[in-house]
């Protein structure tokens, strides 16, 4: 895609990141490793729901920084530097699925190893089905309950659901960063959500605020 | 699924969106304001809403990475390294692609120079010819005036006219 210098000024000049990548591009190190101060724990979060595990996310987050500095040569603003770097973080998540599923690895999600979650996705239909007994959950079970529900979004729909909550992005920016249209993007997220709240309406329904929530 | 049942359907997937794209502020300011005016008028709408902003919440209980300075270490160390390591394979491809570049010099210098001897050898050169012929050309008045060849010809074995 060509990039018109025009648009490459209005980002320049909104941007603070993509400054720093721009310096990056003129191989200044102290800005390669601010920006990866300011983006790693965001990638780390996004990329371990969507791979299941902290290890592997870890991994594919420096696949993206190294993927960085390979393109700073090429690197022209044609967006914020956050779409441009969740668009590689994007595919680097879709190749390590793909690879994944290649090699026929069962992915055991993200309780996996994780003693404290101890809910599965079957109680999770028992309870949305009304078979399971209602009581208060703790905060750990509640956090184990959402990830399990995310869990069970298919992979775009994840990725949208994760860029929309903790990146706060627009629909037009996912819609970069997925390399589908906007009103794609729109029908994603109003499916996946319809979704997650069929799976946590039940527990939402018969839920009090956790204590250590209360003022 | 018949045509009446999809129609339902299609309707409250449209609405659906419509809220989730409110809550997100994606609408423009009239379509906004039209929702809002069916939120205060609609409790089965606004339910639906209360109940999607619910779940929503729900997704702040996951949890958020938090990483450490040996994180950020380690990977600009893997990014160095493996920069290093490419740098020096580039080096060494762009020697070989040096070393290539000479040998298909040479070679291609070597088939210019055997060609150019080649033609020489094979091709006649218009020069040559002329040069052969030069002393007929010199008499060429003269040789005009002989009525034919084998008249010259006598005449040049019997050393009469050279």
């Amino acid at each position: 895609m060509v990039i018109s210098e025009s648009t490459a000024l209005k980002y320049e000049r909104l941007d603070p990141d993509v400054r720093l990548m721009l310096k990056v591009r003129d191989d200044d190190a102290a800005a390669f490793e601010e920006l990866m101060r300011r983006y790693q724990s965001r990638l780390i979060t996004i990329l371990q729901h969507i791979v299941g595990r902290r290890d592997q996310a870890e991994d594919l987050v420096q696949d993206v920084f190294l993927r960085v500095y390979r393109a700073r040569k090429r690197y022209v603003p044609g967006a914020k530097f956050s779409t441009w770097l969740f668009t590689i973080a994007n595919n680097v998540a879709r190749n390590a699925l793909r690879s994944s599923a290649r090699r026929h690895e069962i992915n055991l999600g993200p309780t996996a190893g994780n003693e404290s979650s101890a809910l599965t996705l079957e109680q999770l239909a028992m309870a949305a089905s009304g078979q399971m007994p209602t009581r208060q959950f703790d905060r750990n079970e509640m956090a184990d309950i959402v990830r399990l529900a995310v869990t069970s979004l298919n992979e775009r729909q994840q990725m949208a659901v994760l860029l929309s909550k903790f990146e706060e992005m627009s629909y037009a920016d996912i819609s970069q960063v997925m390399d589908l249209s906007p009103q794609a993007i729109k029908s994603l997220l109003s499916r996946a959500r319809g979704k997650l709240r069929k799976i946590l309406e039940p527990y939402l329904s018969h839920q009090q605020v956790p204590e250590d929530n209360q003022p | 699924m018949n045509d009446r049942e999809e129609k339902r359907q299609k309707k409250l997937d449209a609405i659906h969106e419509e809220i989730i794209a409110y809550l997100d502020g994606e609408l423009d300011e009239d379509v906004s304001q039209r929702v809002e005016q069916r939120l205060d008028k609609d409790p089965n709408y606004r339910r639906r809403l209360q109940q999607m902003e619910r779940a929503w919440d729900c997704l702040d209980a996951l949890p958020q990475a938090e990483v450490g300075e040996s994180f950020t270490h380690s990977t600009v160390e893997m990014v160095t390294l493996t920069a290093e390591k490419e740098l020096s394979l580039s080096a060494t491809t762009h020697s070989r692609s040096l070393t290539t570049w000479f040998m298909g010099g040479a070679l291609t210098l070597a088939g210019l120079a055997a060609g150019f001897i080649f033609t020489t050898l094979v091709t006649p050169d218009a020069n040559q010819e002329l040069l052969r012929d030069l002393p007929m050309i010199e008499n060429i008045d003269m040789y005009l005036h002989a009525d034919n060849v084998e008249f010259l010809q006598k005449l040049q074995e019997e050393k009469i006219f050279m």
